[in-house]
Order: structure tokens, then C-alpha cells, then sequence
């Protein structure tokens, strides 16, 4: 494999970027089901700094195991001081990406304390830098048993042919991967604990949150069968228009999944903030249901 | 996936960006080592003008936690007295970290706070 990823050179800026890209989709994949864990957020207001500093350190020993054998670079970090490097920007890029998605969650906000705010945020990272550092060992097995063999042309002409069966495809393993990942966070009391706190302007900024995540994760972190992806022509095989569809899919997905556990029953405005709160992981879980297949 | 060579100009840039990321955090923590260690202390008051729906009053509390340290099941009472006849009130709050906030409402129905006399207390607490 070249440096990057198949599908040509690029230059190190925008390697540098596909890499964080990865990491960060490999974050949220593994991750994002901490995040609507109310004892966590406890957990994380009660900590005191000296026990944050320790969690902190804590975190790189994984992330740096990790880096060793997987890491979320398209390159093996076979020395242990680029390990070491790797894992101090894992780290931050889960520092950040998590006090963004807390941002998003309404979990910080101005009024947070800051110490409870870090509290927050170190204990939350930990399972996202693991998620990093795992990012491309994420999901490799399609990969791994050939499915780069096929050029670009082959991979297409396949997908004219079975246009419609790739659509259902990607239909079924959105809604098994939202499943996956979003079934054991919709009978939580998190769900509606988060969208009643949310105004319809966080909830907007969080439908595109998640429309974005979706894209990146399937379409730019360059995880195995991302290629296949682009090259595939069905229904929904276009990346804006298969990140939009398999987004309405998660949502009804997650719909579906608040009205199973009975959670559905309030006021539709209610319910529709709860099944944006849950489209998050049901999304992050279709893109990753989608790589998948 | 390859082995890699050297780092590349935009790996160490991102790597310095880390750096500044992982020790910006690590200073802020360290930084709240310096604050105190004072025990948690919610406090509960009043925290704005009484609204009225349908002969129903509505009253916001506030209640902050002044200690370093969090708190745990806060149960605020309210009790208003209107000429002997007391009408009292009770709510937890899960959770309250140091120098965190939350607002409460409590719901009179039919008795306007304003014509007896009221008293907002924290009655309770644990140490998590």
C-alpha cells in the first residue's frame, strides 16, 4: 500500500489531514457510546484534578500499545519515538473532538464549572483515544481479503450491474450498523435528558453534525472499502446523496428503536429532538454498518 | 499499510498543535489544584419573579453548590406558610459539582407564594 491510501499520492498536508480525519472517525466509532452515559458525566464533575492528571496519563498507555501495532495512520509506527508522537496528537485529538461533541451535547456549556467541564472531558476521551488508536485497524477485513485487488473500473462496472442490490445493501447495513451501535443507548433516560435540553438551533447544529461525521467516516477517513465507495454507481452510490439517505435512514432507525423501548409516546416535538439526539449514534453506527458490508 | 520514513513538516506541526492541546489541558487541571478543597456546600434561593398559569404559581429556585467538591441526591425544600396553613415541596437533584448551578421550578397550586411566607432550603445531601 502507498503511504496514504490507494487512489494516488497526496501531498503531506492533506495526508496529515486525512490521518485526523481517520482518528477522529475511529474516535467517534468507538466512543460515542460513553458519551450518553449519565454516570460518566457524574463520574467526571466528581473527579479531583489530581485524580484528571492521572487519568490523563493514563490514556497514553493504550493509545501509545496501540500505536504500535495499529494506530490511525495509513503507516505502521514501527519506532517507538513516532509511537510517542503519534500517541501525544491521538490524545489531543480526543481531547478535542470530545469537548466538541460534549459542546454539541449540551454537557458543557458557559455555565459549566471549569474544573467540572475537565472532569468531563478527560474521563470521556479516554474511550475516544482508544477508539484513535485503532482507527485504521478498524474494519480492515474487507480489505484484507481482496477487495483492493479489483481496479476502479472493475469495482464499478460491478456496481452497475448490481446497482439495486448495492442500494439495499447499503439500506439494510445502515439500519443493522445504527442497531448495532444506538440500540443500547435508546432505553436510556440520556436520550431525553439530552434533547430537552437542547434548543431546535442545537438540534439543527447537531443533525449536521451528524450528516458530517457520517461523510467523514465513510467517505474520508479512508478506512477499507472507502475507495469501493466512491467508485460504486447505485441508487444512493454518490457520497452526498448516500451521506444524506443513510442519514433519514438512521433517524427513522433510531424512531423505530425509541418507540421499541417504549420512549416514543410524547409530544412529536419531544420525540423528534430525542430522534435527533439519538441520530447521532445511529449514525456514526450506519457509516460504520456501510464499511462493513 | 507501510512502514514510514521520517516525519513529514505537517506531522510536526500537527504534533506541536498536540503538544500545546495535551499541556493546555494539563495546565488547567493543575491550575484547579491550586483552588481549595472546601467541602460541598449547595445553597438554594429564590431565582426570579413568581409566574402565574391558570391560578398556578410557578417559583424558580437556584440552587449552587459554593463548595470545591460534588455533591450528590441535593433534596431543596420549599415551604411556604399562609397563615399557619404550610404547603411544602421537595426536590432532587442527582448531582451537583463544585461551583456548578441548577434551576429547579416549583408549582403552588392555587396558593400565591406572595401572600404567605416562604422558606427555600437545602435539606439535604451526599457525598458521592
Amino acid at each position: 500500500m502507498d503511504r496514504v491510501r490507494t487512489g494516488g499520492d497526496r501531498g503531506p498536508w492533506a495526508s496529515e489531514a486525512l490521518d485526523v480525519v481517520r482518528a477522529a472517525s475511529g474516535g467517534m466509532l468507538f466512543g460515542i457510546p460513553l458519551l450518553y452515559t449519565v454516570e460518566v458525566w457524574w463520574t467526571g464533575t466528581s473527579t479531583r484534578p489530581p485524580q484528571m492528571l492521572g487519568i490523563l496519563a493514563l490514556t497514553f498507555l493504550p493509545v501509545l500499545l496501540l500505536n504500535r501495532t495499529a494506530g490511525f495512520r495509513s503507516m505502521r509506527d514501527v519506532r517507538l519515538r513516532d509511537a510517542v508522537l503519534d500517541s501525544v496528537e491521538a490524545v489531543a485529538i480526543g481531547l478535542v473532538l470530545v469537548t466538541g461533541v460534549l459542546i454539541l451535547l449540551q454537557e458543557i456549556t458557559r455555565a459549566t464549572p471549569l474544573a467540572v467541564g475537565l472532569g468531563k472531558v478527560v474521563y470521556e476521551a479516554m474511550p475516544f483515544c482508544i477508539g484513535i488508536g485503532v482507527a485504521h485497524h478498524f474494519l480492515q477485513r474487507g480489505r484484507d481479503e481482496g477487495d483492493d485487488t479489483e481496479d476502479a473500473d472493475a469495482i464499478s462496472r460491478r456496481g452497475q450491474e448490481q446497482g439495486l442490490n448495492a442500494t439495499m445493501a447499503d439500506v439494510g447495513a445502515t439500519v443493522i450498523g445504527s442497531l448495532f451501535v444506538a440500540l443500547n443507548i435508546a432505553a436510556t433516560d440520556e436520550v431525553p435528558l439530552l434533547a430537552s435540553s437542547m434548543s431546535p438551533q442545537w438540534l439543527l447544529a447537531l443533525m449536521a453534525a451528524s450528516i458530517a461525521i457520517s461523510y467523514a467516516i465513510v467517505f474520508v477517513a479512508g478506512f477499507s472499502g472507502e475507495d469501493r465507495r466512491h467508485s460504486q454507481v447505485g441508487v444512493l452510490q454518490r457520497p452526498v446523496t448516500e451521506t444524506m439517505a443513510c442519514y433519514v435512514i438512521a433517524l427513522f432507525s433510531a424512531a423505530l428503536m425509541l418507540w421499541f423501548f417504549q420512549r416514543a409516546a410524547g409530544p412529536w416535538a419531544v420525540t423528534l429532538g430525542e430522534v435527533v439526539v439519538l441520530g447521532l449514534p445511529a449514525a456514526v453506527g450506519g457509516a460504520a454498518g456501510r464499511l462493513a458490508i | 499499510m507501510t512502514d514510514r520514513g521520517g516525519r513529514t513538516s505537517a506531522e510536526w506541526v500537527a504534533f506541536a498543535l498536540s503538544c500545546l492541546v495535551v499541556l493546555t489541558v494539563a495546565g488547567l487541571i493543575a491550575g484547579q489544584l491550586v483552588g481549595g478543597e472546601e467541602p460541598p456546600t449547595p445553597i438554594a434561593s429564590q431565582a426570579g419573579p413568581v409566574r402565574e398559569t391558570a391560578n398556578r404559581f410557578y417559583l424558580p429556585v437556584q440552587v449552587v453548590n459554593r463548595g470545591d467538591v460534588a455533591a450528590s441526591e441535593v433534596q431543596v425544600t420549599v415551604e411556604l406558610n399562609v397563615e399557619g396553613s404550610i404547603t411544602e415541596g421537595d426536590q432532587v437533584i442527582d448531582f451537583l459539582g463544585g461551583d456548578e448551578t441548577k434551576d429547579l421550578t416549583f408549582v403552588f397550586d392555587g396558593e400565591d407564594p406572595a401572600d404567605g411566607e416562604l422558606e427555600i432550603r437545602v435539606s439535604g445531601f451526599a457525598i458521592p
